[in-house]
């Protein structure tokens, strides 16, 4: 069973960036490779073959359920999870971007100190151990 | 003179009198043209129609007097309400009860009277047919009895028709009132045959579906329809064609031109007298415009949120990291200051949550997923999960064993938010080191889950308005809580959602009970 070691990040917002790696890196002790756009991460996901994506949802430009698609049509990234992480967090909404092909959604904001928690069991039940 | 008195049934009399609605009403040929056939029959120079009221006899028809009226305690008319035949006085002057009456002592210097009593179908009288002579006369013939007696009669049948064309004017009046409404109401209106034909059409339903009154007029009803709704239209017939009424269903009709309108549908049984159906009605209210609002205000909310949570991923982000040490430890001093930011955060969130949660109750677009539930363990989970939560507050959340084994269908996350939400409330309002009660009942047919503190009770001014949006009650404890005064409102409507009912006892400086009762076995 692979335990989780390398995430790709993907968001637009400098903040929350800039926070989320606090969190992988220092409490999480990931590798982690964070885009600040849909086109970067399509750009360099292959070549940092990530265990787990975490894909903001909107973004200018090309937004995450886009990103999802390009990414999705790469070799080698065909089967990586994606967990979306998002401030539209009604039902609806959930369901329909795990109708994309997501494997869960994190709800923004987040508490910081479970982050790392939720990301491992998100990890877990997908058929992964750490 | 004597006075006629009253007879025994007069209040009645009156009643009956007054129904007729004749009273000082304007003087009509048809009442006219009796006293002149009573008048020219007997041969006197006077007739009269005379009704009798309280103090008065008025004349509905008067041939050869002048006055309207005269005081009822002159009136012969008086003593001749009082008989069932016709009172005829030969010569008043003889007359002890009329001798010295100042209408035989002077104008119009009465010496015979004959008056038939006009009796209605209750057999009331309510005045007579009489006619009047200045000179004294040797009685009736038995002709004239009988010629006066039916004239009477044609009188009263008179009075009659003049009260029905009174009711069927009222009735023409209440129609074209109705009609006036039911036209120009806004809504449409549309009136259908049993076997669904178009049998009315008003102004509204010719604005929403752009057919003329003439054009739909004999049409069968699924001419508005959408071929994909047939199913619904023959359900919807036959739910009314078994007597049953339909409340704003909503769904889809098409306009003349083809386009689709949005609607909103009653449809009512229509009825004859003997209650056999004979058609049925339509009210149709177009609700695209509604429908539009509500689309842009769940956006808007939607919108909203969502700009509201990004800048407070930030802050809750930055200060979790700084709270959690993961840069070293916070001096002392700081400490305090950074867990106040970072529970005002969290409050911020819960406030947007919870603003999330009212927009789609008032949308009626809240979700449910039931599925069986466990209640006991839920509760537990509940306890267990808010734990930290009683220890900011320095309380204890206990749940008290045994509790019944209990499994109903509900959502189960739904459930637990309506615990977290009790439980939150009872933590805020407990003394320190307080402890809060969990407990399950069962009673007939239905489970109660109570959460009880010890606290200081629920002010009296404010209990009437707990469940209401916003409502927090205005004390100084209460504004220190904290908390979004929609916490209660949501519960409430998860509940009774649940087919359930929430509530509350408190007593002041013992405690407060909130439970909620769910029917046991389904959700």
């Amino acid at each position: 069973m692979k335990k989780l070691e390398r995430i790709l990040h993907v968001e637009d917002a400098d903040d929350i960036r800039k926070i989320v790696e606090v969190i992988l890196v220092r409490m999480g002790n990931y590798t982690v490779l964070q885009c600040a756009s849909g086109q970067e991460a399509e750009e360099k996901a292959a070549g940092f073959a990530p265990d787990l994506i975490l894909l903001d949802v909107i973004m200018p430009g090309q937004d995450g359920p886009e990103t999802l698609k390009g990414l999705r049509a790469q070799d080698g990234l065909r089967d990586t999870p994606v967990v979306f992480m998002t401030a539209k967090v009604q039902p609806g909404e959930i369901e329909m971007l795990k109708g994309l092909g997501a494997i869960d959604v994190l709800a923004k904001p987040f508490d910081p100190a479970s982050l790392c928690g939720q990301i491992e069991a998100i990890w877990a039940k997908a058929g992964n151990t750490g | 003179m004597a006075a006629a008195g009253f007879p025994p049934d007069e209040r009645e009399r009156l009643e009956a009198l007054r129904s007729f609605e004749i009273l000082d009403t304007q003087a009509e040929e048809a009442f006219d043209r009796f006293t002149r056939i009573a008048a020219g029959l007997m041969g006197a120079p006077i007739a009269l129609v005379s009704l009798v009221d309280e103090a008065r006899q008025w004349f509905k028809s008067r041939h050869g007097l002048d006055a309207a009226e005269t005081p009822r305690d002159l009136a012969f008319c008086a003593h001749a309400i009082l008989k069932d035949e016709i009172l005829v006085v030969d010569d008043a002057t003889k007359d002890p009860r009329f001798l010295d009456n100042p209408l035989v002592t002077g104008a119009p210097d009465i010496r015979f009277y004959a008056g038939a009593p006009l009796k209605t179908r209750d057999d009331f009288s309510i005045g007579t047919l009489c006619v009047i002579d200045q000179q004294p006369r040797a009685g009736l013939t038995d002709a004239q009895r009988h010629l006066l007696s039916d004239l009477a009669d044609a009188v009263v049948n008179q009075l009659y028709l003049h009260k029905t064309t009174l009711d069927l004017h009222r009735a023409q009046l209440a129609q074209a009132q109705l009609g006036a409404i039911i036209e120009y109401c806004g809504d449409a209106v549309i009136g259908h045959s049993i076997d669904g034909t178009i049998t009315s059409w008003n102004s509204g339903a010719q604005c929403l579906f752009g057919y003329a009154p003439d054009e739909v007029a004999g049409q069968p009803a699924t001419l508005l329809l959408p071929r994909s709704l047939a199913d619904e239209w023959r359900a919807m017939v036959d739910r009314i064609t078994h007597g049953e009424a339909i409340e704003q269903f909503e769904t889809v009709r098409l306009a003349k031109d083809g386009t689709p309108v949005e609607v909103s549908v009653s449809l009512s049984p229509i009825r004859d007298r003997t209650g056999a159906l004979t058609g049925f009605s339509a009210i149709a209210r177009d609700i695209s415009q509604r429908r539009q609002i509500e689309k842009a205000k769940a956006e808007f909310v939607s919108t909203v949120s969502h700009e509201l949570r990004t800048p407070l991923t930030s802050i809750k982000g930055s200060l979790g990291l700084v709270q959690s040490g993961v840069f070293g430890e916070l001096p002392d001093v700081f400490k305090p200051m950074v867990d106040i930011a970072y529970n005002n955060s969290d409050r911020l969130v819960r406030l947007i949550n919870d603003l999330l949660d009212i927009e789609k109750m008032d949308a009626g677009k809240m979700e449910f997923h039931l599925a069986p539930v466990d209640l006991p363990a839920l509760l537990r989970q509940s306890v267990r999960e808010n734990t930290g939560y009683a220890a900011t507050h320095k309380v204890r959340f206990e749940a008290i064993e045994p509790m019944p084994a209990v499994t109903l269908t509900a959502d189960k996350d739904r459930l637990l938010q309506v615990m977290a939400n009790l439980l939150s409330n009872a933590a805020k309002f407990s003394p320190p080191e307080g402890a809060v009660d969990v407990r399950l009942e069962r009673g007939d047919g239905t489970v109660r889950v109570s959460v009880t503190d010890h606290g200081p009770g629920i002010p009296e001014s404010f209990q009437s308005k707990i469940f209401q949006k916003f409502s927090q009650a205005d004390t100084p404890e209460t504004l220190q809580k904290g908390g979004t005064g929609l916490g209660l409102s949501i519960c409430r409507a998860i509940v009774e959602r649940h087919g359930g009912s929430i509530d509350f006892k408190t007593e002041q400086g013992v405690g407060t009970s909130f439970y909620f009762d769910l029917p046991e076995g389904q959700g």
